[in-house]
C-alpha cells in the first residue's frame, strides 16, 4: 500500500514508488537528482513539530522537505536493510 | 593551451575547502548549502601559472536557484573559453548519490565540448582504512576518467592532485558520455552509488543524534532562541572592552596630536572632522567583528541549515521561506551579504520578498546610530538583577522592531502577489555538523572589518570633511548657526520640525542617506565645530547637552530602523534584481513609512511620557 513520504513515521525505512505526476517537471527532476528516484530507499529521520519540514536520509545524505513536496512522493514499505539508506 | 582549472561540485561537497587547500587562499568556507555566492579565483600552490576558479555549488546543471544558475551558466561559458585547461569536478565520497549525478552531467557536457575532466573524491578520511576504504581506482575504472581521492582535513592525496593538475596534457572526456540521455545518466549514477557508495550511513549517526536535539520540537526552539540571545548579548558585552579601548586611544591621540598641528584651522579640522567624525564611527568596528564571527560560526558548524528548517513555518506565514533566514540573519551584520545570500532562495517570488525584508533587518550600520541614541536617551538602569540593562532591552526592542517591520512588509506584499504552482518548494540539505575552522573565520571577520573601515571610512571622511567645511566657513567656526551649513539646515528644518528635530539633526539625517553610520560622523563634526576649542568630548554628552527631547530621540530611532539609507544596498539590489525599479520604489516607500512611523512615535511619546 502506498504511503506518502510525509506520512512516514520517524525512523521508518521506505522505498520510493512514484513521484506525483502533478509535480512540476523541474521539481521532480531535482528530487530524482538528489536521490529520491523510484526504487530508492528513504528513511524519515526527523519529524519536527508544527508542520516544519521533515528530514529524510537518502543515499547517505539528509534533506529536509516541506509538506508540498514530501506529500507528493509515494512510497512502499521495504524490508529493513542492515545498513539503512 | 589554457591555464585555467574550473572547480565545480554539489553544495557541501567540500569544494570551497579544497579550493583553499589547493590555492592557500581563504575562500569563505561555510557549512550551509550555497555559500559560495560569487566566483573565487586563485593560483595553484607551487604553480603560479595555473589559475583555479571556484563556482557556487549546484546539484545539477539544470538550475533551480539563482546561485545554481551562476554555476551552470559559468560552467557552460567556461567550456567555450580558450583559457580553460580542464574541469575539476568535486564529488563527496561519503554522499555519492547527490554528487555523481552532477559529475555525469559535467562529463557529458565536457565530452560534447571536447574538454578534459578530472574527478576528485573528497572526505575520504571518513572511510575506514583497509578493505572498506573508498575504492578510488574502481570508480575511476568504471567511469574511464581519472579519479583522485583526497581529504582536505588531513591533507591526504592533495600533493598527488596538485601534481595531476599541473601535468601538461589534458585529455578530452570519454566520448561515450556524449550521447548519454538524462534517464541513462540517472541510472548510471544510481548503479555507481550502490557499487561504490559508503556501506551504511557513515556520517549520519552523529548527525542524527545532534539533530534530535536541534530539531526537537521543544529543545530545538529553546536552543534557537538561546543562540540568538547569545548572539546579541555578545555584540554588546564582548565588543565593549575593545570599543572602550578604541575610544580611549582616540581621545589620547587627539589630545597629543591636535595641539601639535601648525595652524589653528588645521587643529580645528583634525579635532572636529577627523577625531569627532571618523573617530566616532571607528568605535563600532569591534561590534562588526564579533557579529561576523558569530554568524560565521553558525554557518560553519552546520547549524544555520537547522535554523532554516526551524524558521520555515513561521517565515512561510509572512510569505517567505526557511531559506530567507540566512539572508535575513546576514542582514543583521550587513544588508550587502544578506542580499547576496538571497540567491539561495530558489523561488524568484520569495527571493523578491526576501529583498524587501533584508534592508529592514537591524544591520551593523544602524548599530552606531542606535548605540549613540540609546546611550543619550535611555538610562543604564539594571534589570533582572543586572542580567540585562534597560539600554540592552531598548536595543533588543529595536532589533525586534526592525524584524517585525520586515516580516509585515513581506507579508503585505505577498498578499498582493500570490504564489503560482511552479514556485519551487523548500528542499534543503542538512550538512554534517563540523567543528568550525578558526583561522578562515578570523580572517573573514578581519577582512570584513577592514572593508568596513576602508570603504565606509572613506565615505565618512569625505562627508564629514564637506560638512566641516560648510559648517566652519565663512566665519572660521565662530558661529555655526551663521555658517553655510546653518543656512542649508534652516532651509530643510521645516521637514524635521514635526519630529521635534532641529536643523543639525536634519543635516545629519540627509548625509546618512549615503550610509547610515555617516549620521554619527556628521553629528560629531557639527558638535565639534560648535564646541569651539574644547577638547574632544564624547558625542553622547554633546547630544544630551543639545536639548533634544526623548520623543525626538525615539522618532530618530524609529526613522533609522525603517529608512533605506544605504547607497551600496540600493546599487546591489538594482544589480541582483535586474532593474532599478525595485530598489528605487523601496527607497521611496521605506522613507515615507519611516517618516510616518517616526511621527507617530514622537506624538505617542508626547502623550504618554
Amino acid at each position: 500500500m502506498a504511503i506518502t513520504l510525509w506520512a512516514l513515521p520517524k525512523g521508518t525505512c521506505s522505498r520510493v514508488q512514484t513521484l506525483d505526476g502533478a509535480l512540476p517537471q523541474a521539481h521532480a527532476q531535482r528530487l530524482r537528482e538528489l536521490g529520491f528516484f523510484p526504487g530508492a530507499e528513504v528513511r524519515c529521520v526527523h519529524r519536527p513539530a508544527f508542520g516544519a519540514p521533515r528530514v529524510y536520509a537518502v543515499a547517505g545524505a539528509c534533506f529536509s522537505l516541506e509538506k508540498a513536496l514530501a506529500a507528493r512522493i509515494y512510497t512502499e514499505p521495504c524490508a529493513e536493510s542492515p545498513h539503512g539508506p | 593551451m589554457g591555464h585555467e582549472t574550473l572547480l565545480i561540485g554539489s553544495p557541501n561537497s567540500g569544494k570551497s575547502l579544497l579550493f583553499n587547500r589547493l590555492t592557500g587562499l581563504a575562500q569563505k568556507v561555510a557549512n550551509f548549502p550555497g555559500i559560495t555566492v560569487s566566483l573565487g579565483r586563485g593560483a595553484l600552490l607551487g604553480h603560479p601559472e595555473l589559475t583555479l576558479l571556484d563556482f557556487p555549488g549546484t546539484y545539477s546543471l539544470a538550475p533551480l536557484s539563482g546561485e545554481e544558475r551562476i554555476a551552470s551558466d559559468g560552467f557552460h561559458a567556461a567550456l567555450a573559453r580558450e583559457d580553460l585547461k580542464r574541469v575539476l569536478c568535486v564529488i563527496d565520497a561519503t554522499r555519492l548519490g547527490k554528487s555523481l549525478n552532477l559529475a555525469l552531467q559535467v562529463l557529458r557536457e565536457a565530452a560534447r565540448a571536447g574538454r578534459d575532466v578530472l574527478l576528485v573524491a573528497t572526505m575520504i578520511d571518513a572511510f575506514p582504512k583497509g578493505r572498506d576504504r573508498f575504492d578510488v581506482e574502481g570508480l575511476s575504472a568504471a567511469l574511464g576518467v581519472p579519479v583522485y581521492g583526497v581529504s582536505s582535513k588531513t591533507g591526504e592525496g592533495l600533493d598527488a592532485l596538485r601534481a595531476a593538475l599541473a601535468a601538461a596534457t589534458p585529455a578530452p572526456s570519454p566520448a561515450r558520455f556524449h550521447a548519454l540521455d538524462d534517464e541513462a545518466l540517472q541510472d548510471e549514477a544510481r548503479s555507481l552509488t550502490v557499487r561504490f557508495g559508503a556501506q551504511g550511513a557513515l556520517l549520519l549517526q552523529g548527525q542524527t543524534r545532534l539533530d534530535s536535539f536541534f530539531l526537537h520540537s521543544l529543545f530545538g526552539g529553546v536552543a534557537f532562541f538561546a543562540l540568538m540571545a547569545v548572539l546579541f548579548q555578545a555584540i554588546f558585552t564582548w565588543a565593549a572592552p575593545a570599543m572602550d579601548g578604541i575610544e580611549l586611544a582616540l581621545g589620547w591621540m587627539a589630545d597629543v596630536l591636535v595641539p601639535r598641528l601648525p595652524h589653528p584651522m588645521l587643529q580645528d579640522f583634525a579635532a572636529d572632522a577627523l577625531f569627532g567624525g571618523v573617530g566616532a564611527f571607528l568605535v563600532f568596528v569591534p561590534q562588526i567583528f564579533v557579529l561576523t564571527i558569530i554568524v560565521g560560526l553558525m554557518e560553519d558548524s552546520g547549524y544555520m541549515a537547522r535554523a532554516a528548517v526551524i524558521c520555515h513555518r513561521p517565515l512561510r506565514a509572512f510569505g517567505l521561506t526557511g531559506k530567507s533566514f540566512v539572508p535575513m540573519l546576514s542582514g543583521v551584520a550587513c544588508a550587502i551579504p544578506g542580499i547576496y545570500a538571497a540567491r539561495v532562495v530558489e523561488s524568484p517570488r520569495k527571493r523578491w520578498l526576501t529583498y524587501l525584508a533584508v534592508p529592514l533587518m537591524p544591520c551593523s550600520a544602524r548599530l552606531p546610530v542606535y548605540t549613540l541614541l540609546i546611550a543619550a536617551f535611555i538610562p543604564a538602569t539594571p534589570l533582572l538583577g543586572g542580567l540585562l540593562g534597560l539600554q540592552g532591552l531598548a536595543m533588543v526592542t529595536l532589533y525586534l522592531f526592525g524584524l517585525m517591520v520586515g516580516l509585515l512588509v513581506s507579508a503585505l506584499v505577498a498578499k498582493f502577489a500570490p504564489a503560482t504552482e511552479d514556485d519551487p518548494p523548500f528542499v534543503l540539505e542538512m550538512p554534517p555538523y563540523r567543528l568550525p575552522a578558526w583561522q578562515p573565520l578570523l580572517r573573514m571577520a578581519f577582512d570584513r572589518s577592514k572593508h568596513f573601515v576602508t570603504k565606509a571610512g572613506a565615505v565618512i571622511f569625505m562627508v564629514t570633511a564637506v560638512v566641516w567645511v560648510l559648517g566652519y566657513f565663512p566665519n572660521q567656526g565662530a558661529d555655526l548657526g551663521a555658517s553655510w551649513l546653518g543656512a542649508l539646515g534652516r532651509l530643510i528644518e521645516p521637514l524635521f520640525a514635526p519630529l521635534g528635530l532641529d536643523w543639525r539633526y536634519g543635516v545629519a539625517i540627509l548625509t546618512a542617506f549615503l550610509a547610515r553610520e555617516v549620521f554619527v560622523g556628521t553629528l560629531g563634526a557639527i558638535f565639534g565645530i560648535e564646541g569651539a576649542d574644547e577638547n574632544y568630548l564624547p558625542l553622547v554628552d554633546q547630544i544630551q547637552a543639545s536639548g533634544l527631547g526623548l520623543g525626538s530621540g525615539l522618532a530618530l530611532l524609529v526613522f533609522f530602523a525603517i529608512a533605506l539609507q544605504c547607497v551600496s544596498t540600493v546599487a546591489l539590489l538594482a544589480r541582483e534584481s535586474g532593474s532599478w525599479r525595485l530598489p528605487l520604489s523601496m527607497v521611496v516607500a521605506y522613507l515615507l513609512l519611516a517618516y510616518a512611523a517616526a511621527w507617530v512615535a514622537f506624538l505617542l511619546a508626547g502623550l504618554l511620557l
